[in-house]
Formats: structure tokens, sequence, C-alpha cells
């Protein structure tokens, strides 16, 4: 008998059986499968050239039968259709050719989906079509991240190209939505059925599509260096994080793998089981991908949620999985005004991310905007590939901005002689405008005038003898001295208000009014008298706690509209 | 052909396995980009975070972080520059008053 027909009959006897695991582990793909299944494909190329010859022998060897015994299933075409790919497929493959290996695994799973949506025997093929979705996940990241290859499938037609990453994605969550929509049980009951793997396919399907987004990153992060307008290419290209240049001018377009997200958290809220019905590596990697999602999408709050519960869910000795999940679980919170604690940075996940995370936060403590932007050039390529760069140097500016007026408040505030003035304490916002001015400069490369006086603030009046030895001159031009080289030319997110554009009264008022509005600073701006007033400082007993209140608290309380829950995140299933 | 056996479903003792030989290594930036997948499929709540301090995380994070601290060195620069242009405006403003006795109409 030869090796084919065997092959055929143990399968056969395995579907009349319905022994899904058998079937996995029986049909293999993998080119380290063991030396039989070379054989067989050494047999199918000298006896099943022709694809007649694959048919019938699939078709003989599995009848699809009308009389059943109880407990005991048949063939039915989607799987004769499955068998006869899989015998295509160890006939033609050819390992060396990625490419080609990775089109007639394609066409596999695809029959493997057909097959598995069968109403009655589908779910015999569960596993299977796991096992060859991991593998088709796993040859796609490998082709991935060989651009030399995939450069060969563009086609003309821009529109209608996809990646390689979004048509194996697209194949495997076809199996997704089949699990989705099989009804065995109730929505809360115990997964059962093809429902079992609704979170591991969309976590594939996720893997997949998050993944294929770091070589385009990098890709579009090289071209910035040769692109004048660069800033305005990273822009665009951050924050539509799963855009991608769909031609050669770099022209950005919303593809397919937003929606096909998208698509699947919404089918998910829809009809999914909930999610803590499923294993524990199901639920944590399907929080870290949601949590990324909404990170993605400036949902800092919704990724914040996710990620601290795929965290907290996740063993401590894991330790890189916890540090995969602290790289966005850290700045989402950053960006909500909750930073790590020393505890949290002691821990072995943390390590390699203290030195990204920890100065940063001293420099929003501090409202410094030059160490921080000084530290997210040191950072930037790091933070750009893991697409947090956006997100950070442009939404941490607020609270930048907040230490910086409060600061500027500490430093210049005198408070009144009489105790019981009812006089409200006020910030001059045209110091706030010269301090803003000084770090301006000092971002364009300026150099402290006199670093010796700096470090010696206590000298009998040196400001008094600066100010007469340089004939009462604009403070600047006091202070600080011009660059030898000249001023250095900043990017847009590299300047305080606009690349080098300096900063004026009106950037000052409005950047005050902004904080005022969403709450990082408390009172009014008076403009006639170009103060801002702080409002509730004898309640509070100080004007420092009214006028600066506790970041994360505000936006906590902030009101929302009435069908908004800041702890609901859709896409997330519970009891 | 391949192995008939079945594979075990996952035991507790596993990741147990896994606690005394805790994953030491320090990840490098750049490396292990991918979320990979995990070694076991399932494990109890009660070697997790979560099931301890119910789930409570504020000592993970801090929430009031103002910093009031005026004699680092950013702070001494702002001083500085604040200081100068309050004596500049202070000088400027008393060169600009002119203190030349009027005249008087007669």
């Amino acid at each position: 008998m030869s090796l084919v027909t065997q092959f055929l009959s143990q399968i056969h006897q395995q579907v009349r059986n319905q022994q899904g695991d058998l079937l996995r582990s029986w049909l293999q793909v993998e080119p380290e499968s063991p030396k039989q299944y070379h054989d067989l494909a050494a047999e199918l190329r000298a006896r099943f050239s022709r694809q007649d010859a694959i048919d019938k022998v699939v078709e003989d060897a599995l009848p699809q039968l009308d009389d059943l015994p109880e407990g005991q299933a048949t063939a039915w075409p989607g799987l004769l259709a499955f068998l006869k790919d899989y015998l295509t497929y160890w006939r033609d493959v050819d390992f060396t050719d990625l490419l080609g290996a990775h089109q007639l695994l394609s066409g596999l799973v695809n029959s493997c989906s057909t097959a598995f949506a069968h109403p009655t025997y589908g779910s015999m093929l569960l596993q299977v079509s796991m096992s060859l979705s991991e593998t088709l996940a796993r040859l796609t990241m490998n082709l991935n991240r060989r651009p030399d290859l995939t450069r060969r499938l563009r086609v003309v037609d821009d529109d209608n190209r996809k990646s390689v990453a979004e048509s194996s994605a697209e194949i495997i969550q076809k199996i997704f939505t089949t699990c989705l929509t099989d009804r065995t049980g109730t929505r809360t009951s115990k997964p059962e059925g093809k429902r079992v793997g609704v979170y591991m396919f969309a976590n594939l399907v996720l893997k997949l599509l998050f993944a294929v987004c770091l070589p385009l990153l990098s890709f579009a992060l090289r071209c910035l260096q040769f692109i004048p307008w660069r800033q305005e290419l990273v822009v665009l290209c951050c924050s539509s994080y799963y855009d991608h240049a769909s031609n050669r001018n770099f022209t950005l377009s919303k593809c397919r793998r937003t929606q096909l997200a998208k698509m699947i958290f919404v089918n998910i809220e829809s009809i999914s089981p909930p999610l803590s019905l499923y294993p524990a590596a199901q639920r944590v990697t399907f929080l870290y991908y949601l949590g990324r999602f909404n990170f993605s999408n400036h949902h800092y709050n919704r990724a914040a949620l996710c990620l601290q519960e795929a965290y907290l869910q996740t063993p401590p000795p894991l330790v890189s999985h916890r540090c995969n999940i602290l790289t966005y679980l850290i700045p989402s919170n950053l960006l909500l005004g909750k930073f790590p604690s020393d505890t949290l940075l002691s821990r072995p996940e943390a390590q390699s991310l203290k030195p990204i995370f920890l100065p940063m936060c001293m420099a929003i403590r501090s409202g410094n905007f030059i160490q921080f932007q000084s530290h997210l050039a040191a950072h930037e390529t790091w933070l750009f590939e893991k697409g947090l760069l956006l997100s950070l140097s442009n939404r941490l500016r607020p609270l930048l901005w907040r230490s910086l007026a409060r600061k500027t408040f500490i430093l210049t505030y005198v408070p009144p002689q009489d105790a019981s003035s009812r006089k409200a304490a006020t910030l001059d916002l045209s110091h706030l405008l010269t301090v803003a001015t000084y770090i301006q400069r000092r971002l364009e490369g300026w150099l402290p005038g006199n670093p010796t006086a700096l470090h010696r603030p206590s000298q009998a009046n040196p400001l008094l003898m600066q100010a007469l030895r340089n004939n009462v001159q604009p403070f600047a031009e006091t202070t600080l001295a011009p660059p030898p080289g000249g001023p250095r030319k900043l990017r847009p997110n590299e300047g305080l208000i606009w690349g080098n554009a300096m900063v004026s009264y009106e950037d000052i008022e409005m950047t005050v009014a902004t904080l005022v509005q969403q709450g990082f600073m408390h009172g009014f701006i008076a403009h006639s008298q170009g103060r801002f007033a702080i409002i509730g400082a004898k309640a509070k007993g100080s004007p420092v706690l009214a006028g600066w209140p506790n970041v994360w608290q505000t936006i906590k309380e902030r009101r929302y509209e009435d069908d908004f829950g800041i702890d609901q995140v859709p896409g997330w299933v519970t009891l | 052909m391949a192995s008939t056996t079945e594979s075990k479903p996952t035991e507790p003792e596993q990741l147990n396995a896994n606690e005394q030989k805790p994953e030491q290594k320090h990840l490098a930036l750049g490396e292990d980009d991918e979320f990979e997948d995990f070694p076991i499929d399932d494990w109890p709540a009660d070697q997790t975070e979560a099931a301890q301090r119910n789930g409570e995380t504020k000592h993970l994070w801090e929430e009031s972080w103002d910093d009031d601290d005026t004699s680092d060195d950013f702070s001494n620069q702002l001083k500085w520059v604040v200081g100068s242009l309050l004596v500049s405006t202070l000088l400027l403003t008393a060169l600009s008053l002119d203190f030349r006795p009027r005249r008087r109409f007669r």
C-alpha cells in the first residue's frame, strides 16, 4: 500500500471518530516535520503529479456516507477539498522559496477554514485550524522581515495591494468569524464547540496586524532622514498607527489594518462570550492587544485599564511578557498623570524601561522642556519603533506646561503682607513668557551667558550687577550667549511652540487658557492685567494647591457625556 | 507517522516549576519586540498579582508627583532669568523717568 493511501486511511479513521487532536498531530506542514512527510512529498511528486490523480485518491479514501452509527462522522466536500490541498501542498512546497511556501500555505489554511465552517463536523478541525494558522502567522512574520522578497509581490494597482501580513490576517480572520458565530451554548455559558477558539484566533490576527506595523515604521524613520519635511511625515505616519505608505509619493492612506482590528473588537463586543471564561494566556494576550489598539487610538485610559489587567494577570516569573506590557502601560499612565513608583521601577521587568521613563517623569515634574526634549531625542528611534514617540512628544506637553507655570509661580509669587488680604494670588503671564523664551533659546542651542553666576545664586545681588553690566538689554542677551554656529534648526515638535517660532505673549495666554479649560490649572485669566488669577486658594490652604490640581484626579472627575463610562472598554466583554 | 500521544493538559505544577527558575534575563531595548506565545495556556489566579491585594495597584503608581523643590539647577536658571527681567524692568522704568523740573506757565 502506498504511503499516500496509508496516510489517508489514518485520516479517514480519525475523521470517523472525530479525533481533532490526532488530526492536528497528523496534518503537519512544517519543514521540520518527521522524515515520513518528506517521503510522502517525494511519492506525491513521483506518482501524483497530475491534480486529478490527487483528487481521485482522496475521494476514494474518504467516502461521503449517509448512514452513520451514533457518534461517528463522515467526510464532507469541504474536508475533501482541504485534504486535496494538503497533498498538493506537500507535493509542491519548496521550503527554500518562502514566497511560494506562503502562497501554498495560504491556500491550504483558506480551504481549512471552509472545511471548518461545516455546521456539524467542522469543529473537529479546530485544533488543525489553530496549528495551521500559527504556522502561517510564523511564516508571515518571517516574510515580513524580508522586504527583498515581499517587494516582488507589489503590483501596479496600489489601491488593491495587500501586504502578505494583511492577506494572512484576513484568512485567519475567517476562522475567527466561524468560531464567533457558532451557536453552541449561550453567550455566558462555558465556551464549547468552535466558540472555544474565539480569542485564540482573534489574538493571532491581532498579532499579525501589530507585528507588521514595525517594519513599516522603521522604513518610514529611515526615509525621514532624507526628506526635508520629515516632521510632517512623522506626524502623518504616527497619528495613524496602522496607516502605511500606499504609493511612491508616500501618500499615507487609511488602510485595511485599522478596519480589520476594529472589526474584530466590534464583533467580539457584540456576540462574544466573556473574556473571563477563557484561559489566562488568551486573556492576557487579548488584553495586551486591546490595550495597544486603544493606545494607538489615543484612548489612554482604556489602554491603561486593559494593560493593567494584563500585567496583573501575568505571573511575575514571565518577565519578558510583563516587560512588553509595561512598555505601553507606563506611557498610558504617564499621559494620565500617573507615574511609575519606585516599587514598580525596581522590578526585573522594568529594568530596561527605567532609563527611558524615569528621566521623562523627572522632566515633567519640574516642567523642564530642555531635559525632556534632549531625552526624547536620545531615545527617538526606540520610541518611534514602539509607536510611542508622537503621543509622548505631543500629549505630555500640557503636563510640562502645567509644571512650568507652577514652578514659575512658586519662584515669583510674593504673598501679601496682610494675612487678611482678599486679593487673589496671581501668576504674571509675562514671567511665564520670560521663562518660556529662555527655554526656547536654550532649545535652539543658546548657552548660559554667565554659567558661573548660575551656580552662585546666593552671591550679593548678582542680578543687578549683571543687568547693569549689560546696560539694560533684553534679558535673553544678558543671560544667554548665541550659539557659535547659529541657532539650531528645530523640527516642529522640538520647539516650545512650533520649531524655531519665538514664543509670543499670545502663545502663553492661549496655553494657560487651554490648561484652565482642561482643568490642569484652576482659575481664570485676567486678560487686561496679563495675569492668571487663582480661585479658591483660601479654601485649599495654599494658592499652589488651588491653582494646580492633581492631574489624575482632574482627568477622572471630568464631566463626560452620559453614555460614556470612563471605566468601560469596548471589546472587553465582562460577565 | 506523527506521534499519536495526546498532549497532556497543562498542570499547575508546570508553572510552579517555572516559578522556581524565574526568567532572570533583563531584556535590552529592542530585543524581543513581539509578544511571544505563553509557555502554558492557563494558570491559577493565585499565582498572579490580580489575586493579591484585591487587585489594588496604588503601590505601583504615584498620583501626586508635583515638585516643590526650587534649589535644583533648572529652578536656579529660572530664578536667574526671572530675576534679570525684574531688574531690567526696574532699571528701564527708572531711566525713562524725567526728573527735570517742569516749566511753569507764566
